[in-house]
């Protein structure tokens, strides 16, 4: 198992919190860690969200280490 | 030049960056806090940020617009934090030889902004707190 930390922005931190840890399966994609997500938190459904993994956004099929850091935001809203 | 910061910017420090022996045209675009908003005044407003990856993003939009447009320089500053009507929240410039490249740059270059990075506002009305809920395509 692997511990991978999540942290959320917005208004989305506001409906979930700040941050948590999660536990998932060795080589789990970020596809499955947003399932994971969405199943834990009624609070995303219907939400559109993007990905970061360490700074970096990232395609659904990307592999996650140990320690990583999975950024959780909605889309652009600035300037 | 990118900035994501708490602290105001200076229009004239910007410029004195961006001119050079071959520019001829700078041209800015600062987005301002609006004290009145979908019929609502608005007290104040705070500007959030995933700052690594907005200033990662920045980065990338400013790089595109040079290579794009073909325009010597280019700046992107977006403030953070807690801001009162009229204050200044982005500032985005290009200096070109001439001044149509650097009107397109611009004026390219704060859509992005707009749809990509990862910046957002609340605002406070006499309801109270809410997000700025405004989508711009990529």
């Amino acid at each position: 198992m692997m511990r991978i930390e999540v942290k959320y922005y917005a208004w989305i931190r506001e409906k979930i919190g700040e941050r948590e840890m999660l536990e998932a399966d060795d080589g789990a994609t970020v596809r499955e860690i947003v399932e994971k997500l969405r199943e834990k938190h009624a609070e995303l459904a219907g939400e559109n969200f993007l990905i970061a993994v360490n700074g970096r956004t990232v395609d659904l099929n990307t592999c996650l280490k140990d320690g990583d850091l999975v950024a959780v935001f909605p889309p652009a809203g600035g300037g | 030049m990118i900035r994501v910061t708490e602290k105001d910017f200076s229009i004239d420090e910007v410029a004195s960056i961006l001119k050079g022996k071959e520019v001829g045209a700078v041209v800015f675009f600062l987005g301002v806090v609006k004290g009145f908003r979908e019929g609502e005044d608005v007290s104040e407003m705070i500007v959030e940020a995933y700052r690594e990856a907005a200033e990662a993003e920045l980065e990338k939009i400013r790089s595109e617009a040079l290579e794009r447009f073909g325009i010597i320089d280019a700046a992107i500053i977006h403030r953070v934090g807690r801001l009162k009507p009229a204050e200044n929240i982005v500032l985005v410039a290009a200096s070109a030889r001439n001044r149509a490249e650097a009107f397109e740059a611009c004026s390219w270059m704060i859509n992005k902004v707009k749809a990509r990075a990862p910046i957002w506002k609340k605002e406070n009305t006499a309801r109270g707190w809410r997000w700025v809920r405004e989508t711009v395509k990529p």
